[in-house]
């Protein structure tokens, strides 16, 4: 993904509204920068589409299973400016995942997201050193805020 | 136009499912997310998030039905699920397995057996429509090549 991504127009879209748009603004919406993000999830279909949600805005995102994983990719030098992480990672967990991420000395704006919303969750997840902490699913409304703060 | 009639049913459809309320808005931020690069994407969606229900529930059951109840691993799969229904737009799925995880988190068999019930329930009820969704999906595409050769 390079600087300035164009809008995507995809065909046979039913529904009316371009993709990549930020529908509550009805107005087009690509970042500006080359951002990158890295999802960490272990459900397929959250993966899936947190993945083209990104990558619909224009920013270069890859997509591990797992927390582990997620930290071999950012020890081998991989630098992302938004890591999104659930919070119930096999193994791992998310807040130890992030935990992990930090004490690399990452400075990506690290977002921990979740089924179901839990104040103990959310306080382990900042505690770790995540920005923020949500609840499921990844919605263009979320999204696209956290990347024109990333874009400015 | 046959294109054009195809994706008004499809729309007629979704909005019917959502007046239901079994689908919400964010089913349409997925079908956004449908590329020329990945026409594919919807349906491979539907595909996944199927075939996860499919086996979580499965697993589910076992674990309610087994002779201890394995209320930790009840708990788990109902947070996966509330997860991937909810990032479908299956909103009465993901409010079922909301109730389900509390249930379970309660070690309240019952209430685990209640819940588990309204959730194949929801599932069922929402993988009808994603099936239905899907087919008309097909012919869309389907048309769509047929139109670039």
């Amino acid at each position: 993904m390079g600087a300035a991504v164009d809008h995507v127009t995809p065909m046979g879209m039913s529904g009316g509204s371009a993709e990549g748009n930020d529908k509550s603004e009805g107005q087009r919406f690509s970042c500006k920068s080359k951002l990158t993000a890295l999802v960490a999830d272990n459900g397929g279909v959250c993966r899936a589409i947190q993945t083209a949600l990104l990558r619909s805005y224009g920013v270069d995102t890859e997509a591990v299973e797992t927390g582990e994983a997620a930290v071999e990719l950012i020890a081998s030098g991989a630098t992302f400016n938004l890591i999104i992480i659930e919070m119930l990672l096999p193994f791992m967990n998310g807040p130890e995942t992030a935990k992990q991420i930090r004490a690399m000395g990452a400075e990506s704006k690290i977002l921990g997201i979740t089924a179901f919303f839990d104040e103990r969750d959310q306080q382990e997840f900042l505690a770790a050193g995540a920005d923020d902490f949500i609840e499921k699913p990844l919605s263009p409304e979320i999204v696209i805020p956290i990347i024109r703060e990333l874009d400015n | 136009m046959v294109g054009t009639d195809l994706r008004q049913q499809l729309n007629n459809y979704i909005q019917s499912m959502r007046d239901q309320g079994i689908l919400d808005s964010q089913f349409q931020s997925v079908q956004a997310l449908k590329t020329e690069e990945n026409p594919h994407f919807v349906l491979e969606t539907i595909t996944g998030f199927c075939s996860d229900a499919d086996n979580g529930i499965a697993q589910m059951t076992r674990y309610l039905e087994g002779p201890v109840v394995d209320f930790t691993n009840l708990t788990g799969l109902s947070h996966f699920l509330r997860g991937s229904s909810s990032s479908i737009g299956g909103v009465r799925m993901a409010l079922a397995c909301r109730d389900l995880r509390r249930a379970s988190e309660a070690n309240n068999k019952q209430g685990c057996i209640e819940g588990m019930a309204r959730l194949k329930h929801e599932y069922n009820s929402l993988k009808e429509g994603l099936n239905n969704i899907s087919q008309i999906e097909r012919q869309l595409i389907g048309n769509a090549q047929r139109g670039r050769q």
